[in-house]
């Protein structure tokens, strides 16, 4: 490692986050702050970081007219994601010389310049590089990327080889998701025994809920995979197998995912009936007795309020009849997704054999247009980047390579950007009361990886070295895994239990993004596949 | 759904119109006129935006396909666009090529800069008191300031204005009306960069004078310019040949320049520019490769910019703006022409003399494109109707201007009976409005 380059550029990175710092320090003057536009109360992102609230105010022009001022993080957005471009581009650099990958490097400096490590560093009053309101600012960004990677994901994969490798995937496949399923699973029973969904709604339900969270923690980044094998620019049994194994496994995630979580919530909602039948008062408490009360916490008052109105209502739907339209749901998602992305696929070959010109431009504007599609139908962006990408790489070879070629030369600024917002997501706060949970995840998680590839591996007969670094691509977790968690944490918030949970499982997955890119990418340099630029 | 329409349908228009089809059309002078300057894709964006329809007696709701409010929260993408014309004009200014123009080109300059300040200032303060009826100079300030500034300079595109037989002194006069444009539009940056800020808003809202404020942002915006431009320097060595990499470097300063401008509420394009005067006279390592990635993109970028301008403005500015939009066209039409001709041939002390009659003077009439950037960067730092309709004069005028002269010398060549007198080759076929 040469150090005075490696120092050059960690002084350019300072320089960059003071440079951001000061600015922000001085934007941030109370005429901007103060006010707020109509005297509305703050949201939750705002009054967890006052400094950085987004102040729009209601002004008068020069006509007399009113009109709404920007919001101060709008405005600030443009500095945040120019930190972040050129921040996390940086310690890419500087980490890849220390022998890292430049994702960690990446995400490394998402997770310094995110509001969280900016709370914990300057306080939550104190001015840090990224703020809340402009993270969700970023998402359009993020949107954009997460097309692209699933784009060239699916161009990498050659359905001739799944074809030849089909036994060894699909072993491999099943025997590290069961795994995974069953070690996570059992662990997550152990922690939600004793909390009011197992008083109310027995093993069961409990258990339910417990897959359901371990299905989480059996997805991995498809992300993360490219990212490398495009860094690494790494090829061999390993690189196409795990980058197979990983897309199929998104697959098969939707729909475990899908019909685990309806089962758990139709049993979570029987456990909140029981609840509602078993609160002592009718109507049910306010949050005054409940605070009063030492046996009912505040979120089970809401739970039982809400429960007693959907009752009243005739809104508590049967569980078969939920099953039935989260099925439906599930195939229409599955299938629409599939169906536009073989569209997509097919208009971008139109477009390469007819027109051609202003390709990285186009292939912008038709990731944009994928993930519009996806948000506006309820459909998965990733899956419809997926098809596409496949669609091209198989269907139309020729043209195919000028568009991957294309993506190429987007993708540092993709994957920079990309990772360094999921960095921003992390949070370290949040691991303080749940560390030991976190470490008990994490370490049986890369165990249960390890030994269902291992056995995978075996069974289908895949050769070393490649069988033996293999479960390194399924550690790394990214966007998906953290949407998952949320849906987990959104579906079951009222149980008190939660919170813990997903605290749990976020600082895992911030954990598994860390390590992953890391071993993966020992992985495929033990497995010989890393070819040098000159190869 | 529509911020991400919005910005498809943008990008999407700004591709299309910079594409083969669009190369074809622009053959013919109309179609150079309305293209090249960006007029046909400012009618697109009208058509888009919330205002036109109602004009004709549509109800917003029904035909709005992008609202402004939509498009305005995608502030930090659009500053981006900002920040990439601000460099691209920064880069204009390479210390050789400054030291290189000649003492005629920086007197016409400084002539047509007091001019404009003197002349459209007093215009556009009388007018807009007229319009607004404002008791006071610090609410409209931002819009003089606008007005004023963005008279400096002129189009720098003059092949629709050659001549078929050109000279040697034709020649020497299409390079000074070229490079006063360009470096008149440097000049209108900074005016407005330098004193949009005079002006500021008070905790309650309310307009007042602070200079020493401005004069301090203004000194903070060149700090940072220098510290972003060294750090874009090393960034540019570290990124190499890899266009990727470039990529990376190039967005990153881009938008952190301009993000950093709009944050200090002063226009991302100046801060822009200025990194970009910097980037390009620091020693080192050479910087064409990314000077040329700046450059490929240029008419895209302008044409985009030229629909979000459409889509932004306000067309209710009633008898008194649409008399503003016709006294600032009127008086380009007929005073810098011929004021660009007497301070040309007094600045110019070469024989043989510069033509008396070139029409090439009648470039001088014609907007800098840049007055179009500066008026959307107002918007977009405060979307107030007052600076949507502002953005309608400036568009009305820039139109008046641009076909104004056109009529005229179409007319002016018919009486004379030559109907061949510019290039027969035509219009340009290439062109860009920034």
């Amino acid at each position: 490692m040469k150090v005075r380059p490696t120092l050059t550029k960690l002084g350019a990175i300072a320089a960059l986050v003071a440079v951001a710092i000061l600015a922000r320090m001085l934007a941030g003057t109370p005429t901007q702050v103060e006010l707020s536009a109509s005297g509305d109360p703050p949201s939750q992102a705002s009054s967890e970081s006052p400094a950085s609230e987004p102040a729009s105010r209601l002004l008068t022009d020069a006509l007399g007219l009113t009109f709404e001022s920007p919001s101060v993080g709008l405005l600030e957005t443009g500095t945040g994601l120019g930190v972040l471009l050129l921040g996390a581009w940086l310690l890419g650099k500087v980490l890849a010389s220390v022998g890292f990958s430049k994702i960690t490097g990446y995400l490394v400096f998402g997770i310094l310049a995110g509001p969280g490590v900016g709370a914990w560093i300057v306080g939550k009053d104190g001015t840090w590089l990224l703020t809340k309101p402009q993270q969700e600012n970023l998402q359009l960004v993020n949107d954009l990327a997460i097309a692209l990677i699933a784009l060239t994901a699916g161009g990498e994969i050659k359905l001739s080889f799944v074809r030849k490798a089909f036994r060894s995937i699909s072993l491999i496949l099943a025997f590290e998701f069961t795994l995974v399923l069953l070690v996570v699973g059992a662990l997550m029973t152990v922690l939600l025994n004793g909390t009011v969904i197992a008083e109310y709604g027995g093993l069961v339900t409990v258990m339910l809920v417990a897959s359901v969270i371990a299905v989480v923690a059996t997805a991995n980044s498809p992300a993360v995979v490219m990212a490398l094998l495009s860094e690494t620019r790494a090829d061999g049994p390993m690189a196409r197998t795990a980058l197979s194994i990983t897309v199929c496994k998104d697959l098969l995630l939707i729909i475990v995912f899908a019909v685990t979580l309806t089962l758990a919530s139709t049993a979570a909602t029987n456990a909140k009936q029981t609840l509602a039948e078993d609160l002592p008062t009718d109507p049910p408490p306010t949050l005054a007795e409940a605070e009063a009360s030492d046996e009912l916490t505040a979120q089970e008052v809401l739970l039982a309020q809400e429960v007693a109105e959907e009752l009243e209502s005739g809104e508590l739907k049967s569980s078969s009849s939920k099953q039935s339209s989260i099925a439906s749901k599930l195939t229409r998602q599955l299938g629409g997704s599939m169906l536009a992305g073989v569209l997509v696929g097919g208009l971008l070959a139109f477009y390469v054999r007819k027109v051609r010109s202003f390709l990285p431009i186009v292939l912008v504007l038709g990731s944009f247009a994928v993930a519009l599609i996806s948000k506006e139908l309820g459909l998965k962006t990733l899956i419809v980047g997926l098809t596409a990408g496949l669609v091209m790489s198989n269907l139309f070879q020729t043209i195919a390579e000028d568009v991957f070629h294309t993506i190429e030369e987007l993708s540092v600024p993709v994957y920079a950007l990309f990772f360094a917002v999921a960095g921003t997501k992390v949070d370290p706060g949040v691991l303080g009361g749940v560390w030991i949970f976190v470490v008990l995840l994490v370490t049986l998680r890369l165990g249960a990886i390890w030994g269902g590839t291992a056995l995978g591996c075996k069974v289908s007969g895949m050769e070393p070295p490649a069988s033996r670094w293999i479960w390194t691509a399924f550690v790394p977790q990214a966007g998906v895994s953290l949407a998952l968690a949320i849906v987990v944490y959104e579906q079951f918030y009222e149980f008190k239990f939660a919170d813990d949970v997903f605290n749990i499982l976020l600082s895992a997955i911030a954990i598994n993004e860390l390590i992953g890119p890391i071993l993966f990418k020992l992985g495929l340099v033990r497995a010989g596949e890393v070819r040098s630029k000159g190869d | 759904m529509d911020i991400f329409l919005a910005i498809l349908i943008v990008i999407g228009l700004g591709l299309l119109s910079s594409g083969r089809v669009t190369y074809r059309l622009r053959r013919s002078r109309l179609m150079v006129v309305l293209l090249s300057g960006g007029w046909l894709a400012i009618f697109v964006g009208m058509l888009l935006g919330p205002n036109f329809f109602p004009l004709i007696g549509v109800t917003e709701a029904e035909t709005t396909l992008v609202s402004p409010r939509a498009l305005l929260e995608s502030t930090p993408l659009l500053m981006m666009g900002l920040g990439w014309i601000g460099v691209m004009v920064g880069l204009q200014l390479r210390w050789e090529v400054v030291r290189s123009l000649s003492a005629g080109i920086w007197k016409v300059l400084l002539a047509d800069a007091s001019l404009s300040i003197l002349l459209f200032g007093g215009i556009a303060l009388v007018g807009i008191h007229l319009w607004t009826d404002a008791d006071a100079l610090a609410p409209i300030w931002p819009g003089v300031l606008l007005l004023t500034a963005g008279s400096i300079g002129w189009s720098m595109e003059t092949r629709s204005l050659r001549m078929a037989n050109a000279t040697e002194t034709d020649a020497r006069l299409d390079t000074l009306i070229r490079a006063t444009g360009a470096l008149g539009g440097v000049l209108a940056v900074t005016v407005l960069g330098l004193g949009y800020k005079i002006v500021t808003r008070d905790a309650d809202g309310a307009f007042v004078f602070d200079l020493t404020g401005a004069i301090g942002r203004a000194a903070l915006i060149g700090v940072l310019a220098v510290l972003v431009a060294l750090l874009g320097r090393f960034a540019i060595g570290l990124a190499g040949k890899d266009r990727g990499h470039q990529l990376v470097v190039f967005l990153g300063i881009v938008v952190f320049v301009a993000g950093i401008a709009t944050q200090l509420d002063l226009p991302p394009v100046f801060a822009a520019m200025l990194t970009g005067v910097i980037l390009v006279n620091l020693k080192g390592n050479s910087i064409e490769g990314f000077e040329k990635f700046i450059v490929k993109a240029e008419f895209t970028v302008a044409t985009m910019f030229a629909l979000l301008a459409g889509i932004l403005l306000d067309p209710r500015i009633g008898l008194p703006g649409l008399a503003l939009a016709l006294v600032m066209a009127l008086a380009r039409i007929l005073v810098k022409p011929a004021f660009t001709r007497w301070a040309a041939r007094r600045s110019d002390e070469q024989e043989p003399r510069l033509p008396d009659d070139s029409p090439l003077y009648l470039g001088a009439a014609r907007q800098h494109p840049i007055f179009l950037a500066l008026a959307v960067s107002v918007v977009l730092l405060e979307p107030s109707a007052y600076n949507a309709r502002l953005l309608t004069i400036v568009i009305l005028s820039g139109l008046l201007c641009e076909l104004l002269p056109i009529f005229a010398r179409r007319a002016g060549s018919r009486a004379l009976g030559d109907e061949n007198s510019t290039d027969p080759r035509g219009a340009p076929t290439q062109g860009a409005p920034a």
